[in-house]
């Protein structure tokens, strides 16, 4: 790969939410392209079932759009098939993805909160039980009931 | 204006695209250049710069397709804008390219688009005729079999009389 210093300048200095963003917003695009090729609908087609501009439905496509939740899901509704999924609470990160299990230790008691592959590997020394809850409340998990009779 | 000498460098290389740029005979910067070191600066537009970076990022990876680029030219010429939209915060900060195939993509200038046509610009419409001029003779030179593109390279002389 080669870059002009200029470039080079502006990617040494760009963010990480800068690359976050257009990955997203690329994907998204790609997602909303496969889907409306899967379901025979072009572009002109799916502005009118939007009751959007042609050119509006173009600059979606180009990767670049900062959509709303309400045109994601005028889209979904549309093309009958999901653009994106918020990620649940104890699902996976893909910067802890495959690295094991967080292990809770209550005194003497050690107990695998999360599925193996869906965290980073985390041992929590906590001294009473009201730590432990106050824990498990922040991290909005359950944790099995015998952590708090043991 | 008379007829200016123009010669085209690389501007940016990926795997599968080549970003080539505009360089005016004579002129201390690129045409790209121009417009990276007019916005560097400039904390309103510096994000769409990045995006920008990021973006040729993205399709230097896979290839460029239509859909990355806005149509801005007249109808037989392949000028765009690239990306096509920039939504960082108010931003109207325009690259002018022209797509020549999915691997290769020459950049122009571009500037901040406050009128609702390039036209409009002074300043926008002089970087669009560049392209479009430029456009014109890449394509009479390819005809005749002075320029071949091959995969994401332009082989052949890349001076050109605009």
């Amino acid at each position: 790969m080669m870059h002009n210093k200029y470039l080079q300048e502006i990617i040494s200095s760009r963010p990480e939410y800068v690359d976050i963003f257009i990955e997203n917003s690329d994907e998204l695009a790609e997602r909303i392209y496969f889907l409306m090729k899967l379901r025979g609908i072009d572009q002109k087609r799916l502005s009118q079932l939007l009751g959007k501009n042609e050119s509006e439905v173009s600059k979606w496509l180009s990767g670049t759009h900062n959509f709303t939740f309400k045109t994601v899901a005028k889209i979904e509704s549309v093309l009958k098939g999901k653009l994106f999924q918020v990620c649940a609470n104890n699902e996976c990160n893909s910067d802890f993805e495959s690295a094991g299990v967080v292990t809770l230790n209550y005194k003497t008691a050690s107990f695998n909160i999360f599925e193996a592959d869906c965290f980073a590997i985390e041992t929590y020394e906590i001294d009473d039980v009201s730590e432990f809850r106050k824990y498990s409340t922040s991290q909005n998990v359950s944790l099995p009931t015998e952590v708090f009779t043991n | 204006m008379g007829t200016r000498k123009v010669t085209l460098e690389i501007f940016g290389e990926y795997d599968n695209v080549t970003f080539y740029t505009v360089r005016v005979d004579g002129e201390k910067l690129s045409e790209t250049e121009k417009l990276f070191s007019n916005h560097n600066g400039n904390k309103k537009y510096i994000e769409g710069l990045q995006i920008i970076s990021k973006q040729m990022e993205r399709n230097g990876k896979t290839g460029c397709a239509d859909r990355h680029f806005r149509r801005e030219g007249k109808i037989n010429d392949r000028t765009c804008a690239l990306p096509a939209h920039l939504y960082a915060e108010g931003n109207k900060l325009r690259l002018y390219a022209i797509m020549i195939s999915p691997n290769i993509v020459i950049l122009g200038n571009g500037g901040i688009k406050t009128t609702k046509t390039y036209q409009e610009d002074p300043h926008l419409n002089d970087c669009m005729e560049l392209l479009i001029n430029l456009d014109t003779e890449i394509k009479k030179k390819t005809k005749q079999g002075l320029i071949v593109p091959e995969f994401k390279t332009l082989k052949g002389n890349l001076a050109f009389q605009i």
